[in-house]
């Protein structure tokens, strides 16, 4: 009887999301109306709902994800992008199909500003594809390599995703993820520079100038008050010094005072907007992380993640299938929901599973925001691949199409990522045992 | 006139976020400097901070709603004709209507609920809290149903 009540629990929670979210109902009242239908039937006062979805976001930790995303707005207000690109470009101008290496390059860097791929894309991209152009590149390659070069800057710290899954992972530190998403995202990186690399001698695309190390120094010079902000990260919540919270905080502080007296692009009046702006990413975060409180808490009481390996270990007992239809699991929720809202809602289903498996929650981090971040650039719905069609004026359609070659090697990363730890797991063990 | 009123309303909402918003950078940073120059960081800190993010979240939620921010699938666009989807997309925010009521029910008899508490280090009153929930329940309801004014008047 027990077992029967708590069975139907679960398909009321989990198909009344699934029949509103399909329906158009925005994801974070979906999960509340689930959430409240959920509570209502195993006789759980509906307070403890409204409860949990204040106490979802009264969370200290949190609070650094509005203040990463405000500081990445003002560093992209203050003209960080053409510093990196132009520092990217000093680098690796010299390598054949230079561009295309240049934006790989600089979604590296401009990840330490901003961990958003979507805003990565609408940057950078602005930025790119024109040049890409003028230089003799397709445009439908030169879109697909900003979008998906955007998702490194999601695994590089500062990133507010990863803040997003420490919490509802509950007892994970934050720093260890910083120092995990960094080698994943270079593969990223790499593997991309390496295939634009083979189609730019296919094609022929051109090289840029030799590497000068005065223009690199320069260039680097010019970059690194905005590189400063991740500096300010990594020293200090990697060294131990800050709290997450308190380095994203002196962050803001921080960009403010480069945004304005150093580049001079930022003036006090525009406070008010910059900050509008940031607070339309920040609200739908907050609520969402809200409502997947009282989500989580029934998964929880309901003990789902317990029936999810059970049921997996049911159709194998081997550990790299089950990793590989996690892998897939998760792309097939990318490519339908925005990744914010499913690190939310997926984590404290999937997280216990892996832990099962003998998964560090760190590397279990790093693989799920690759597949969410390969989700955000596949058709159906993608946020990044929007983007992507308004600055290239091509369809989803075409993109996609160009996309293919690109979903393959992030696929690679996956896999690289997915079957040998020590990607993750190799600097925050050597940094923070 | 009612536009007006209505657009003003939501726009003093934003304004309302963003002054939180420099609240709490304020608070923090205050926070950090007095933690680590001079090693006394007060107790209602935090707290305070965290209240301001609370409110930050639902108020914003609030004109998010309005500006129909928040995140949501949309498959049905380009498959359904125009005039179907404008009957389903009030549908769905009737079911909005539906949610928030509910969720301003039970948020009003959990501020009851919450009664004298107080915050440990601040003091403040515990329902400053949750008293947020049902007030801003009120402000999405409106614009909730703003939103599907919006709809019917579109061509």
């Amino acid at each position: 009887m027990r077992l029967l009540e708590a069975s139907s629990a679960i398909m009321i929670l989990v198909g009344t999301f699934l029949f509103l979210i399909a329906v158009g109902v925005h994801i974070s009242i979906s999960v509340m109306a689930a959430s409240f239908l959920t509570a209502y039937f195993i006789g759980i006062p509906l307070e403890t709902m409204a409860q949990a979805l204040v106490k979802g976001i009264n969370v200290y930790s949190l609070m650094a994800v509005p203040f990463f995303i405000i500081a990445g707005e003002i560093m992209m207000r203050g003209g960080i992008t053409e510093k990196l690109v132009e520092l990217s470009q000093s680098l690796v101008g010299w390598i054949r199909g230079s561009l295309a290496q240049v934006n790989i390059v600089a979604s590296l860097f401009f990840g330490s500003i901003q961990g958003s791929s979507a805003a990565d894309t609408a940057s950078v991209g602005a930025m790119m594809v024109p040049a890409m152009e003028k230089d003799g590149y397709d445009r439908d390659f030169s879109t697909s390599v900003t979008m998906a070069s955007s998702v490194e800057g999601m695994l590089i710290p500062p990133s507010h995703n990863m803040v997003l899954f420490a919490m509802a992972a509950g007892n994970v530190s934050i720093a260890r993820l910083f120092m995990g998403g960094i080698v994943p995202g270079i593969i990223l990186a790499v593997v991309l520079g390496i295939y634009c690399y083979i189609v730019s001698i296919k094609r022929n695309y051109p090289k840029g100038d030799k590497f000068c190390p005065r223009r690199a120094g320069n260039a680097f010079l010019k970059a690194l008050p905005g590189l400063g902000t991740v500096l300010i990260v990594v020293v200090g919540v990697i060294g131990g010094v800050f709290t997450a919270t308190e380095a994203a905080a002196v962050a803001v502080i921080y960009s403010l005072i480069i945004g304005i007296f150093v580049y001079k692009q930022i003036k006090f009046k525009d406070i008010p907007e910059i900050l509008s702006s940031a607070l339309k990413t920040i609200s739908i975060i907050l609520i969402l992380t809200g409502a997947s409180a009282m989500f989580s808490w029934l998964v929880a009481y309901l003990h789902i993640p317990q029936l999810i390996s059970e049921w997996m270990l049911s159709i194998t007992d081997n550990k790299y299938i089950i990793l590989l239809m996690i892998n897939l699991l998760l792309i097939i929720c990318g490519m339908f929901m925005d990744m914010a809202a499913l690190i939310l809602i997926l984590t404290p289903i999937l997280l216990p599973v892996t832990i099962g498996l003998g998964m560090d929650p760190v590397q279990f981090c790093t693989i799920m925001i690759l597949n969410l971040g390969m989700g955000l650039i596949t058709p159906p719905v993608g946020n990044t691949l929007f983007i992507g069609t308004a600055i290239s004026g091509r369809s989803i359609g075409q993109l996609s199409r160009a996309m293919v070659p690109f979903y393959i090697m992030m696929a690679i990363a996956i896999l690289i990522i997915t079957y040998v730890p020590a990607v993750s797991l190799f600097l925050p063990n050597l940094f923070m045992p | 006139m009612i536009r007006k009123v209505y657009n003003g309303f939501f726009k003093s909402i934003n304004a309302i976020s963003i002054t939180l918003v420099i609240t709490m950078i304020c608070v923090v940073a205050y926070m950090v400097v007095m933690r680590y120059v001079f090693s006394n960081s007060p107790r209602w800190g935090d707290e305070v901070a965290l209240l301001c993010m609370v409110w930050i979240a639902f108020f914003s939620a609030t004109t998010a709603m309005k500006e129909d921010l928040h995140i949501r699938i949309k498959l049905w666009d380009l498959v359904l004709p125009p005039k179907v989807m404008k009957v389903l997309e009030v549908i769905v925010h009737i079911i909005v209507c539906v949610v928030l009521l509910v969720l301003i029910k039970y948020s009003i008899s959990l501020v009851e609920l919450t009664g004298k508490n107080v915050l440990p280090g601040s003091r403040l009153p515990m329902k400053l809290m949750y008293i947020v929930e049902p007030i801003t329940g009120v402000f999405m309801l409106i614009a909730a149903i703003g939103r599907i004014g919006e709809i019917i008047g579109s061509k």
